[in-house]
């Protein structure tokens, strides 16, 4: 096929960049159209099938009463620590980082329960802030110490978040 | 006058050329864009070792410290596996594929377009951009003062500015090409223009979104989902079209037969360049997106098959008669590791988009573990393919092999098998977990043997990246100088 409109330039004269067709065969097999019909006939069918529903949270669980700033600026402030690159997604943990969904009923990892133990009320904060005597001997597991990036009021809206989830 | 040469002295000889710094000669930016990309394999593969590393090995394996600045005071560092995760998934993206990608595209498209790469400047500057602002911004990721958010845009914002102004400079470079092209161009270069266009219009979406919340404070989750959207548009326009592109011009090239379908290559197209839109925005998953937009974005991921599938038929038909290639190592072998690639990615996509598959895995590794299949696996063997067809014509030698290419299809093969087989057995079993309520403590300790098969992969993919870069040393250093200048006619036949 060539484009009518369209003088044609001057040939190559590079060895490396000469016109090399490749040769084609232009039939459409019936199979190819069929099928391609009958994927969209179940595609559409599927669609139609599930149009109600309505869509999780963009991270976390349902969250209708979070204290502090509120879900959404929880969401702004875990999104900003970078909370989900180690505990997943959706806080449900991945690898080797816990899930953080349940954190209302304490916590998850063996090594916290003492901590828990001892402050049933605040572990959580103190364990994200790090500083405190209370958290001071613990294995920290790769988490970071949020003291100096989180306000003590941040850490609580968070905290208070993440008590929301399922 | 007849001179004899032996009577000349070294003032006679004339002068030598001198080299440009950016190089003008045919195919020097498509030379630069393949060699480069092979040396981000190895870093890839380096960042996705160190990532399962670390989520192993959390403790022993996360660093925070402070550099002290003049201007701007200390300076956080934070390598982590989660900025070790970020930064994999980009220089895959960005560093492997790319870098891979692009440089195919400027190597197939003067072949196929008839006329010389108008740009071959441009190109080779593009590709200085382009790496500088990859190199750049992985850097940023582990600078939490000025790393983005969001999946594959977590560069930093001047970084995002040079990609796309060498993404600018590629697409201007092509557009110049294909517009002053001879003929009709064939399917690769449809593929590649959509591609072209898309990659540099949803990255620039998803930098403008991140900028906007710095700022002007956009809303944190509508920037969430406009990255979301971006980057699921990226890797189904870029890094799924790119492969395609590439694997309709090697296959009937390396095995020398006409390609079966025209017809069927062109339904493939336009059903890929309408479906990947629309597949995009299954990303759009909050309570402030309607349900039937999201669904219609999975159900988009669903279609994709058709186009994948009526691709692979077309190359598998192309290759009939010259199936024995498959038996060593070298193009041939590759592609048909990437179309296998290509067909289990999809189908796995489609599985994952449906309703109930989601529940079950969402926020589990089985999203993760069936991206690598289409990354290291499907678009990966697809640029192997182009590498090893593409080479030995670049590098102007005569090269038919070695032992090495042999590594690298089985060390490549296996490790992007087994990484993204882990990876997705940990999904399953996660969500199983998740589902038994199981201990936060059984979870771990069952996830901890899947992330150590998915690590063992991940070494064999590094391996199978040295075994590329021992290719092409090889090549280069010891094979025979050839000439692969041939004339239109015998073009086709000699396999150009």
């Amino acid at each position: 096929m060539r484009w009518p409109m369209r003088p044609p330039p001057p040939r190559a004269t590079e060895p490396m960049s000469v016109y090399t067709p490749i040769e084609t065969r232009n039939a459409l097999p019936r199979w190819a159209v069929g099928l391609t019909v009958l994927v969209f006939l179940v595609g559409g069918v599927y669609f139609a099938g599930n149009l109600s529903g309505e869509n999780p949270p963009i991270i976390g669980g349902p969250s209708p009463s979070a204290g502090g700033g509120g879900p959404a600026v929880a969401q702004a402030i875990i999104d900003q620590a970078g909370c989900q690159s180690c505990h997943g997604p959706d806080l449900a943990g991945q690898g080797t980082f816990p899930s953080l969904h349940g954190v209302k009923d304490g916590p998850v990892s063996e090594n916290l329960q003492q901590l828990y133990a001892e402050h049933p009320d605040d572990w959580a904060n103190l364990w994200i802030a790090g500083t405190d005597p209370a958290v001071a001997g613990l294995d920290r597991g790769g988490m970071p110490v949020f003291d100096e990036t989180l306000t003590p009021e941040q850490i609580d809206t968070v905290v208070e978040y993440l008590k929301t989830l399922p | 006058m007849a001179v004899n040469p032996k009577k000349l002295r070294p003032y006679d000889e004339p002068p030598r050329g001198r080299r440009s710094l950016i190089p003008q000669a045919p195919d020097s930016g498509a030379t630069a864009f393949l060699v480069v990309a092979a040396l981000w394999l190895l870093v890839t593969a380096g960042l996705g070792a160190a990532w399962i590393g670390g989520l192993l090995f959390p403790a022993q394996l996360t660093f925070r410290f402070e550099i002290p600045l003049p201007i701007f005071g200390a300076f956080p560092i934070d390598i982590s596996p989660g900025t070790d995760g970020a930064a994999f998934a980009n220089a895959l993206v960005y560093g492997w594929l790319s870098n891979a990608a692009l440089g195919a595209i400027l190597f197939i498209t003067p072949r196929i377009s008839g006329v010389r790469l108008v740009g071959e400047r441009t190109a080779f500057l593009a590709m200085l951009a382009w790496n500088l602002a990859v190199a750049g911004g992985l850097s940023s990721v582990y600078m939490p003062r000025i790393a983005q958010v969001g999946r594959l845009a977590e560069f930093a914002l001047p970084f995002d500015g040079l990609m796309l102004l060498g993404l600018l400079m590629v697409n201007v470079v092509f557009w110049r090409t294909v517009l002053a092209a001879r003929r009709l161009p064939f399917v690769s270069i449809w593929f590649f223009g959509i591609a072209l266009l898309a990659v540099m219009g949803f990255y620039a979406l998803a930098a403008a979104a991140t900028a906007g919340a710095q700022v002007i404070s956009l809303d944190e989750t509508l920037v969430a989902l406009v990255v979301g959207f971006a980057a699921r548009a990226i890797e189904t326009y870029w890094v799924l079209g790119v492969a395609l592109g590439t694997l309709y011009y090697v296959v009937p090239r390396a095995t020398g037969n006409p390609l079966a379908s025209a017809a069927m290559g062109m339904l493939a197209w336009l059903l890929w360049a309408g479906l990947s839109g629309i597949s995009a925005l299954g990303a759009l998953v909050d309570t402030s997106v309607p349900f039937w937009v999201t669904m219609l974005g999975n159900v988009g991921t669903l279609l994709l098959v058709t186009p994948v599938f009526l691709s692979v038929a077309t190359l598998a038909l192309t290759i009939q008669g010259r199936w024995t290639l498959v038996l060593s190592a070298g193009t041939i072998a590759f592609a048909v590791v990437s179309m296998a690639f290509l067909l289990a990615a999809s189908l796995l996509e489609a599985i994952g988009s449906l309703r109930t598959v989601q529940g079950l895995v969402r926020g589990t590794e089985w999203p993760l573990g069936a991206w690598l299949f289409g990354t290291l696996g499907t678009a990966t063997f697809a640029s192997f393919a182009i590498v090893d067809h593409a080479a030995p014509r670049l590098l102007r030698r005569d090269w038919r092999g070695s032992v090495l290419t042999d590594a690298q299809l089985w060390a490549g093969f296996a490790g992007a098998t087994m990484t993204g087989m882990a990876l997705m057995a940990a999904g399953l079993a996660h969500g199983s977990l998740l589902r038994q309520a199981a201990s936060p403590d059984e979870i771990t300790n069952t996830l901890r043997w899947f992330l150590i098969v998915a690590g063992g992969g991940m070494s064999l993919v590094a391996l199978g990246s040295a075994a590329l870069l021992g290719t092409l040393f090889l090549m280069y250093t010891t094979a025979r100088k050839a000439s692969y200048a041939v004339a239109d006619a015998t073009a086709a036949a000699a396999g150009h």
